[in-house]
């Protein structure tokens, strides 16, 4: 087990590592701001974590369980990073707006009315955490089909990788509190979705793709008069098209 | 303990989904020659319009938006597209309906892939038909110049079906060809 869990710190650390400095180097930070801020606090947390002195002290302890619920909360910020850049503008963005906030209300009011802390204080919070921001996830990605906004690639891995990380979470949190022995299993199961998560955002965000929509602006020498040309010649075309 | 196999089950159920997504792959981008092969048989004259893209385009609205002069003509822009828009959306309500109907011919000529294929086309003229009716909706209501991303993705929706449409027709005789082109016909003119 120590050469895996070396293994999986290696090549963890190696692809958290990769995706900074292609993050970096792609100046990912001007247009994913609230994704690049989460995975700054990732390898903050992470670094930390690994030069520790002592691991088994309970000052590592707390600051194990207290920075892994900072990161958690710092999740719902990449999930607005998704939908802001699935919809950015307009009545989509409205229609989109109100489903998502109907549907996180819902799981708020599930999750308040309907359980009770089971188990450990920080994982039974972190499941629930995780699970409302899969929710938002799966919404953004579920409406952004139903639309058929094109998600782009970066987007995409973006969603989808944390998606996956929370749902593993999600189930290693329960199983945590399930059964005594998994506690035992539960440290290399979270490091390889660590890792899984790490793989498919540095694929991901490896070239710049954002969502279609974005980057359209006014064509260069744009001017009024060309404007009047242009549209005095394609109204003909759209009214025969349509009929009218 | 039901409430945490109850989370583990969402959890498994989550990672699914997400799963699926990946694998699923992005869309392949279109290519206007492969979509436009049907128009050799059918009239549509929605898709085989190529610059729907700038009636909803906000650039030259935001343009002259800009200029404090032109509130008119701004407005007089804003009312003529939204009547074009409209109008170009309700050809293309059309035009799936019209690729819907030859997509039946097809299947009774004997040329259906086979049943899964036959509920992907009818799922996706079901989800195209909605998504025009609401993206109708929301330009009555909102103008031409909110749902430009919708309406790039509609166009692709409906170009996927004309796809598939053409794809059974890849491969077959001539005589078999104008076989349909004649059931056609009489569907249409029917």
């Amino acid at each position: 087990m120590g050469v895996f869990n070396a293994a999986l710190t290696l090549v963890g650390s190696g692809a958290l590592l990769l995706l900074g400095i292609r993050c970096l180097s792609l100046r990912h930070w001007r247009t994913y701001p609230y994704f690049c801020l989460f995975l700054a606090c990732v390898i903050l947390r992470s670094g930390t974590i690994y030069s520790f002195p002592d691991k088994s002290s309970n000052t590592f302890y707390g600051f194990y369980w207290y920075s892994d619920l900072v990161v958690s909360l710092l999740s719902f910020i990449v999930a607005w990073e998704v939908f802001r850049h699935l919809f950015p503008v307009g009545a989509t963005r409205s229609a989109a707006g109100a489903v998502t906030a109907l549907c996180l209300t819902a799981v708020a009011t599930g999750i308040y009315l309907g359980t009770e802390t089971v188990g450990n204080l920080f994982p039974d919070f972190m499941r629930k955490l995780g699970f409302a921001v899969a929710v938002w996830l799966v919404t953004s990605l579920g409406l952004a089909q139903f639309f058929a906004v094109p998600p782009g690639r970066n987007i995409r891995a973006m969603a989808i990788g944390l998606g996956i990380f929370h749902s593993l979470s999600l189930i290693n949190m329960a199983a945590y509190d399930l059964a005594e022995s998994y506690v035992f299993v539960w440290p290399y199961w979270r490091r390889l979705s660590f890792v899984l998560v790490m793989f498919i955002w540095t694929w991901g965000l490896w070239r710049y793709a954002p969502c279609k929509a974005e980057g359209t602006s006014l064509p260069e020498g744009f001017s009024l008069s060309a404007w009047e040309d242009s549209w005095r010649s394609l109204s003909p075309k759209v009214r025969r098209t349509v009929g009218l | 303990m039901t409430e945490l196999v109850t989370l583990i089950a969402l959890g498994g159920a989550l990672l699914t989904l997400f799963a699926w997504m990946l694998i699923r792959g992005e869309a392949a981008d279109r290519t206007p020659a492969d979509v436009l092969r049907i128009t050799r048989i059918l009239d549509l004259p929605a898709l085989s319009f190529r610059q729907a893209d700038r009636l909803f385009d906000a650039s030259d609205f935001e343009f002259l938006a800009g200029h404090p002069g032109q509130v008119a003509v701004t407005e007089r822009l804003r009312r003529d597209r939204r009547i074009l828009a409209l109008g170009w959306l309700r050809q293309l309500q059309l035009d799936t309906l019209t690729l819907w109907r030859f997509r039946g011919v097809i299947t009774r000529c004997g040329l259906s892939p086979g049943l899964g294929d036959e509920f992907r086309v009818a799922f996706q003229a079901i989800h195209t038909l909605t998504l025009l009716a609401l993206l109708r909706s929301l330009v009555y209501a909102f103008g031409p110049f909110t749902a430009a991303l919708m309406v790039q993705a509609s166009v692709g929706h409906v170009e996927q079906i004309s796809r598939a449409c053409a794809r059974p027709l890849e491969a077959i005789s001539a005589a078999k060809l104008s076989e349909v082109q004649n059931r056609w016909l009489a569907v249409s003119e029917g």
